[in-house]
């Protein structure tokens, strides 16, 4: 058996099978190549508007002042191609592209509907090719036959069964039902068709009854094209298709549209139509190119990655419209491309006690919406960057997949460093330190060389140098630090070593402020912290550990960097964490 | 009115069956998550409640609540699990972390706390990740009192609904409807920073109060330290 898949007036089908709410409208195409375009193809609304081809665009408005007239689409009849091409072969992989919008299916050797199939499961298998071809938008009439040509008939003949998507012939009822068929389904030449009518040949029927031979005589060569197509028995090797690897669909935009929502709803239909395609073709998309064409002729190309290859509609138009919401274009949008990288679907084994994402798509959606609200910079997993200057880092999609396992192998947890949380960017502060004598006179006790020293500091007395005080700290606290509600600190809980309160001064002394005759100029970096004032906290330094010294980059022209750490303590409650760049301090951690 | 009428029907049904038991039905409870806090978690019954909102509140400047964040990120890697940090105030410090469990983090660097409650609306709804931090320690308290209490029941709703377990950090009780809340504050004198280096430093001197929680795992105002 064959079955013979027909989409009636194709070119218009192939237009209109996104958009199916043309169909009640007259609707007619009209040829561009031509060098005066006329009506190539029409809908039943438009014919019984007076509608015909071969008119002119302006003759058809005449005849119909309502019909909309669009010019046909090679790419869209493409695209048509290739769906019904990879629709058809769900069903059965010996397939040919008869012509435009016919396929013939030779269905030996199937196990479904198997060997010797009934009428009914033949009728019903059927059934499932136009479903399937129905759900690309494609109205389609399936004949099935004991040859291409008798299935061709079926399929393709007016008059038989006009309300039914499927014909069914079977080699019993072939001979007869081909006679019934009037002669015109054998698609005689002009010439041809004119002398048959004069000889009262109305069917096949008559014209088989002439014999072969009487009709080679008096028609020539075309009778034996006549002959061949009317016969029942005759078979013929079919031209297998190459099963195409491509996965697109195209349409013009007319008129050109300017909101998102239009290109969203014919995206819904590109998008089904590709994930049938994609799944009878047991494929799935793993990546989508999409190409709007501006009606300033330019083109705007996006290609979205999948994080797993899939064929799920919903999760492919998610990420369509998740990428329209933040896209804006120059111009109108005058055509759209959709065009799926096929992949082979994604499989994914999940472990007894491993965790993976359970949606990787939502996942990807999820980091979409999150890097359109704080920016893409600012989501993601971060990784380090590898040197010695704190607090490098560069974010990278994150990909738990692939996550690393060892945690805790590699670094004791008595080395690790008591995290801070760090303020970004860092707060610029005003740090007075000690006198460098008397901070080089506390460090030479240390065993460590004045690197990591933690001797409290003498407290000064009041009035001799001092710029901070208690009082103006209040105003200057950060709310964080003094919740509503909170009474202020008294002085007596900040502990030992505290300064005592002093009149604030009119404005801040700039850092440095040596006290002449007492201080070497700074030249590299400054002593140790004995007062700090910046926005969120102002007072006297009680515990300073530090210096901690580093630096990097001196190999590099222009990229070298040197700092000095210190982790002091301020009022009893702050920690804070100041850094000399060797211009300025900074506070770049807080203690917690 | 309703109260007297509800009453009397307990009373009522006291007396008809002397035997019976008053309460609300709770919904039954998730499988709680640890945080690698021992303390932390004798005092919440084992861990954070799953599918639910608790609330780590941290008590002063320096209040161990970074320690905790950072003891829960090893805890979860280490369990071989993923989760989401909003930080409210991008204050995470990524130098205190090894890479293994970095690559387990998705964090979210945000700038304030209203964009925060977005990236976490976002995140719950998604439902692949099963943990969420969300950091507002650093987060400016005139912030945080712009949020509306309808914010939290609908993190809570979302959470219950996804089954996700939902850390919030705040410096201030600041939660309506968590499962629980607790405290965690610094033990130690402030000044001895000394104590902050070297291996006795992790989680030293921290000290946890149950402030309220939903279930009866602990008493509130049961108290919990690391020695």
């Amino acid at each position: 058996m064959f079955a013979v898949v027909h989409a009636h007036a194709f070119p218009l089908q192939a237009v209109l099978r996104h958009e199916p709410g043309m169909a009640a409208r007259p609707f007619a195409l009209v040829d561009p190549a031509q060098a005066n375009p006329r009506v190539v193809a029409l809908n039943g609304v438009a014919r019984a508007s007076g509608v015909e081809e071969g008119l002119t665009a302006p003759q058809a408005l005449a005849r119909c002042p309502g019909v909309v007239v669009r010019h046909r689409s090679g790419a869209a009849e493409d695209a048509a191609r290739d769906a019904m091409v990879q629709a058809a072969n769900a069903f059965s992989p010996g397939l040919e592209w008869t012509a435009a919008g016919c396929v013939t299916l030779d269905m030996r050797g199937l196990s479904d509907p198997g060997p010797e199939p009934s009428p009914e499961a033949l009728r019903g298998w059927g059934g499932r090719l136009a479903e399937a071809m129905a759900g690309l938008g494609l109205a389609v009439r399936v004949g099935l036959g004991p040859t291409p040509g008798v299935a061709r008939h079926a399929a393709m003949a007016p008059g038989t069964a006009d309300e039914a998507r499927v014909v069914v012939v079977t080699p019993g009822e072939a001979a007869a039902f081909v006679a019934s068929l009037p002669v015109a389904t054998l698609e005689p030449s002009p010439h041809a068709a004119r002398m048959l009518e004069q000889w009262g040949v109305r069917s096949v029927g008559d014209l088989l009854r002439l014999g072969q031979g009487e009709l080679a005589e008096r028609l020539g060569l075309e009778a034996f094209a006549l002959w061949a197509a009317a016969s029942h028995a005759a078979s013929r090797p079919l031209r297998h298709e190459r099963l195409p690897e491509t996965f697109g669909e195209e349409a013009p935009l007319d008129p050109p549209v300017e909101m998102a929502e239009p290109l969203l709803f014919l995206l819904r239909r590109f998008v089904d139509s590709l994930s049938k395609r994609l799944e009878g073709a047991g494929r799935a998309a793993g990546e989508l190119a999409l190409r709007l064409r501006l009606e300033s002729g330019d083109v705007m190309d996006q290609r979205l990655r999948l994080p797993q290859p899939t064929h799920r509609a919903e999760v492919l138009f998610r990420m369509l419209a998740t990428h329209l919401e933040g896209l804006h274009t120059p111009a109108a949008v005058s055509g759209i491309r959709l065009h799926a990288e096929p992949a082979r679907p994604h499989q994914h084994q999940f472990g007894l006690f491993e965790s993976a994402l359970r949606d990787p798509h939502q996942f990807q959606e999820t980091l979409a919406r999150l890097a359109a609200l704080v920016g893409p910079d600012r989501v993601g997993s971060p990784v380090r960057i590898d040197g010695h200057r704190p607090d490098q880092f560069r974010i990278v999609p994150p990909d738990f997949e692939a996550a690393a396992s060892d945690v805790g192998r590699r670094v004791p947890e008595w080395l690790r460093p008591v995290p801070v949380r760090r303020l970004r960017p860092p707060l610029p502060a005003t740090v007075e330190d000690a006198p460098r004598r008397r901070a080089e006179a506390a460090s030479s006790t240390d065993p460590l060389d004045g690197r990591r020293t933690t001797a409290p500091i003498e407290p000064r007395t009041p009035g001799r140098g001092s710029v901070l005080s208690a009082s103006g700290m209040a105003a200057l606290l950060d709310p964080l630090f003094r919740p509503q509600g909170k009474a202020p600190a008294p002085a007596a809980a900040e502990g030992p070593g505290t300064t005592p309160a002093v009149p604030a001064p009119a404005s801040m002394v700039p850092f440095p402020t040596p006290t002449p005759g007492l201080e070497e100029p700074r030249v590299h970096a400054p002593g140790r912290p004995w007062a700090v004032r910046c926005a969120w906290v102002e007072g006297r330094v009680q515990v300073a550990v530090g210096p901690v010294h580093a630096s990097g980059g001196w190999w590099e022209a222009g990229r070298a960097w040197r700092r000095v750490e210190w982790d002091v303590t301020v009022q009893g409650r702050h920690g804070l964490r100041l850094a000399w760049d060797g211009t300025a301090w900074q506070v770049e951690a807080v203690m917690d | 009115m309703g109260e007297s009428r509800i009453s009397g029907l307990e009373e009522l049904l006291r007396t008809r069956v002397p035997n019976v038991r008053l309460g609300i039905h709770g919904r039954p409870r998730n499988p709680v998550v640890p945080t690698g806090v021992a303390p932390l978690d004798a005092l919440l019954g084992g861990g954070l409640a799953g599918g639910d909102l608790t609330e780590l509140v941290g008590d002063g400047p320096v209040s161990g609540s970074a320690q905790v964040l950072h003891a829960f990120l090893r805890s979860l890697a280490r369990a071989g699990r993923f989760m989401a940090l909003i930080d409210g105030a991008d204050s995470l410090d990524i130098d205190a972390e090894e890479p293994a469990v970095l690559s387990r983090l998705l964090w979210v660097r945000c700038r304030s706390a209203a964009e925060a409650l977005k990236a976490a609306d976002l995140v719950l709804r998604d439902r692949n990740l099963p943990v969420v931090v969300i950091d507002l320690k650093l987060n400016p308290v005139a912030q945080l009192r712009r949020i509306a209490g309808s914010v939290w029941h609908r993190f809570s709703r979302l959470a219950e609904h996804q089954g996700s377990t939902v850390l919030v950090i705040t410096p201030l009780a600041l939660v309506g409807g968590a499962a629980a809340r607790v405290s965690v504050s610094l033990a130690r004198p402030a000044g001895a920073l000394e104590s902050t280096v070297g291996p006795e430093a992790a989680l030293n001197g921290l000290r946890f109060a149950l402030l309220r929680q939903e279930s009866n795992a602990s008493e509130p105002g049961a108290a919990g330290r690391v020695a």
